[in-house]
């Protein structure tokens, strides 16, 4: 029986459907208490768990993503709130050098079960010190797992796999659309990591995004199909573990590709994309892979100047009628 | 398969002379291996026992690939494996010395790979196409040289090739299949292209009572293939003199008696290429190669002399002949011979000449022209000795001893004066035959 939520709500119902399940699920952050969260993820637990469970912390993200590695090691399933993933720099000793690395150092013998969640991207004019995507930052790094759903069911579906996953894993949330709408599917719903997901079927290009750029693709297909050209479009969802066969299957049916991120072109999963295929679809190809990046500048404030530095359906019909060997427009 | 030559590509695997399983020591002979110039005796490169025969005789193997296991001391006999012959040839080239395959050493190897993918890309590699259009192509048997590309720079994209699919225009199969004649196997159309000339097409044979189909020797293949390329692109032009042999005769025969206590006779060819030679002093021009970056001229002369086989031809060389006189000459050419006609000449034997002379002196020809031996300048083609009258100097007739020397020489390196005056000095020579001495 599927419901309609928001994606806030769906992402809340996960942690709950945990909390309520497992009782050594805790959740800690800046504010997800008291105050409910600054973007109202966590809002109305505190009342219901109390502080030993939801646990507002003081602002230091070493240290308190510090307490949850090692809450983890000994057997928690800590789930840390990062405010904005732009804090998670100041996090990233405790993150890169412990929680990826300790299940490698003991041999396997001590396991870091941790979800450190919040939302990740730009687009809601934080200007350039809080408009960073961290995807290939983080995802980089063997040791850690690095997902990034787009709608309600696969962010509710995903984190109670990311709750029971035995080591860490990056949550990264689509923040511009915590109020999106979309079906869920009640209760256990655990969407497995490393499977990508067929957003819009199609034959003639495939565009393979993740996070909020999925819902540009399908608009740009939209657009696509008006011309007559069915866009097939890959939602990503999990980048490490990476669904390589799903890319490689639909490029075998459409022979061209668009890869689409928020972050810049440079070192972007979007690059990794493109390199798989020509790797693994090489004979299938009719045209080099496209990639459609965010512009290289620090993340701009004006909104104006914040749309033009982000992919646009335009910039990505584009790229398809390139593939296509067609008129851009 | 080693290399034996520069040209050499593959070889045949003629016989092998050791059994597997057999013994082998380093310098052992294990086989016969025919390559379009010789067949030479292939000998182990190290010892251990000859675990595994890999090539058939009979079997054309590409340079670099393994035609056999020499097993050394504690080494496993790698398992067989369809194409694997490269890389189990590196893998061998690799151990410890225990043991060795006998392949080509591996500084050739880099080389080989390089031949073998200008090979590769020769068959569509002078087509901006996508890789799923090259697949199709390959699938559907399209000949991409009848599609244009409406990609960027030509390039030809998939929607290309399903339209040419669908107006079935691009097929590869010949014309010459619709009258019921099976069409002959033929070159690539886009080969023949590069190579700028369409061959001729051939007939299938009539097989009518009396005849009998012969496979061409790939000596044969290989002189027929030199030979049409030098007929085809090396602009020949010709000059013919008439020479007056007597005195070199005279010369010759007063030569011979003294020599003969030495065991040396000296032949008519050897005088000519001594003159061949002594005349290039004067028009270096001639002693040239036509290179990628235009025309070498050599100091010395290395001389080619033609020697025929019974399956074919090979020309041995007499290094820096200028230098040598009328009995040095005389021994290495008869050397050098017969060894030709036993197949024992190493490559460095044959390779590398500047000017080739070809003697059919002794078949009773009045004259012939010879075809240019790339990337050599010039050939002379040397003709018999014929006794005929003649006016000497004071009008009389008198009988003479006149032979024709031709001239076959590269238009790109020489101009007709050149060959005409190059000529003309080598017949003076040969009619002065004491500045065959200087």
């Amino acid at each position: 029986m599927a419901e309609t939520k928001t994606y806030r709500e769906a992402l809340r119902e996960a942690m709950v459907h945990e909390l309520d399940r497992d009782e050594n699920v805790v959740l800690m952050g800046e504010d997800i208490g008291v105050y409910g969260g600054t973007h109202l993820i966590t809002d109305g637990l505190y009342d219901e768990y109390g502080p030993r469970r939801i646990m507002d912390v003081p602002i230091s993200e070493n240290g308190f993503t510090g307490a949850a590695v090692g809450m983890a090691m000994m057997g928690m399933r800590p789930i840390v709130e990062m405010m904005t993933w732009n804090f998670s720099f100041l996090a990233a000793d405790q993150i890169i050098q412990n929680a990826a690395k300790v299940r490698y150092f003991s041999g396997g013998q001590v396991e870091v079960p941790l979800v450190i969640r919040g939302p990740n991207g730009g687009g809601v004019q934080l200007s350039a010190q809080h408009t960073h995507s961290l995807e290939s930052f983080y995802g980089h790094f063997p040791g850690l797992k690095v997902v990034a759903p787009v709608t309600p069911n696969d962010v509710k579906g995903m984190m109670l796999t990311a709750i029971r996953d035995p080591n860490p894993v990056i949550f990264l949330e689509a923040g511009a659309l915590y109020g999106t709408k979309g079906e869920i599917e009640d209760g256990d719903n655990a969407v497995p990591f490393g499977k990508a997901r067929i957003a819009r079927e199609g034959s003639d290009v495939t565009l393979i995004a993740y996070g909020r750029q999925v819902n540009l693709c399908l608009r740009a297909a939209d657009t696509l199909a008006e011309d007559g050209f069915e866009a097939e479009v890959i939602d990503l969802r999990s980048l490490r573990p990476f669904d390589e066969d799903t890319i490689v299957e639909s490029v075998e049916k459409t022979h061209r590709a668009v890869a689409v991120q928020e972050q810049w072109r440079w070192f972007g999963v979007a690059s990794e994309v493109a390199a798989i295929i020509q790797d693994r679809a090489f004979d299938s190809l009719d045209a080099p892979v496209e990639r459609v990046s965010g512009a290289e500048v620090p993340g701009p404030y004006a909104r104006n100047l914040e749309l033009m530095a982000f992919p646009s359906e335009k910039q990505v019909t584009n790229a398809a009628r390139r593939v296509l060997y067609e008129e851009e427009k | 398969m080693p290399k034996m030559g520069d040209a050499m590509e593959e070889g045949t695997l003629l016989k092998w002379l050791k059994s597997e399983g057999e013994e082998v020591s380093e310098g052992d002979p294990i086989a016969e291996i025919e390559t379009d110039k010789v067949t030479m005796e292939l000998e182990a490169e190290d010892a251990g026992t000859l675990a595994q025969l890999i090539a058939d005789e009979g079997q054309d193997v590409p340079v670099g690939d393994a035609i056999a296991f020499i097993q050394g001391e504690g080494e496993e006999v790698p398992e067989r494996s369809e194409g694997g012959g490269e890389e189990e040839a590196e893998e061998g080239g690799e151990e410890d010395g225990g043991g060795t395959q006998a392949t080509a050493t591996e500084t050739e190897a880099p080389e080989e790979e390089e031949a073998d993918r200008q090979a590769d890309g020769r068959a569509d590699g002078h087509f901006r196409a996508s890789p799923i259009v090259r697949r199709l192509a390959e699938e559907n048997d399209l000949d991409l040289s009848k599609i244009d590309g409406s990609g960027p720079a030509g390039r030809i994209v998939e929607r290309d090739v399903r339209a040419a699919m669908e107006s079935g225009t691009a097929q590869r199969t010949e014309d010459g299949a619709a009258d019921g004649v099976a069409a002959p196997e033929q070159p690539q159309p886009q080969q023949a292209e590069m190579q700028g000339f369409q061959p001729a097409r051939l007939p299938e044979p009539t097989e009518e009572p009396g005849t009998q189909l012969v496979e061409p020797t790939r000596m044969m293949q290989v002189i027929g293939e030199r030979m049409t390329e030098a007929k085809q692109h090396v602009p020949h032009f010709y000059a013919t003199v008439e020479v007056r042999m007597d005195a070199a005769l005279a010369l010759r025969k007063q030569l011979n008696e003294q020599l003969e206590e030495e065991g040396i006779k000296l032949s008519v060819n050897d005088f000519v290429m001594k003159a061949c030679a002594v005349a290039l002093r004067s028009y270096p021009n001639l002693n040239a190669l036509y290179t990628t970056r235009g025309v070498e001229l050599h100091e010395k002369v290395d001389m080619a002399m033609a020697v025929a086989l019974d399956q074919g031809l090979i020309t041995p060389v007499i290094r820096d002949i200028g230098s040598k006189g009328l009995a040095a000459i005389s021994q290495e050419s008869k050397d050098l011979a017969s060894r030709a006609r036993e197949g024992k000449l190493q490559p460095d034997e044959y390779q590398g000449g500047t000017i080739t002379v070809s003697n059919m002196g002794m078949f009773g020809i009045e004259s012939f022209t010879a075809i240019i031996n790339p990337p050599q300048a010039a050939i002379v083609a040397v003709s018999s000795i014929a006794r005929r009258p003649d006016y000497d100097e004071n009008g009389e007739v008198v009988p003479a001893s006149i032979m024709k020397l031709t001239l076959s020489a590269d238009h790109r390196i020489a101009n007709g004066r050149d060959g005409a005056l190059y000529m003309a000095e080598v017949k003076r020579v040969l009619e002065n035959p004491v500045l065959l001495m200087v």
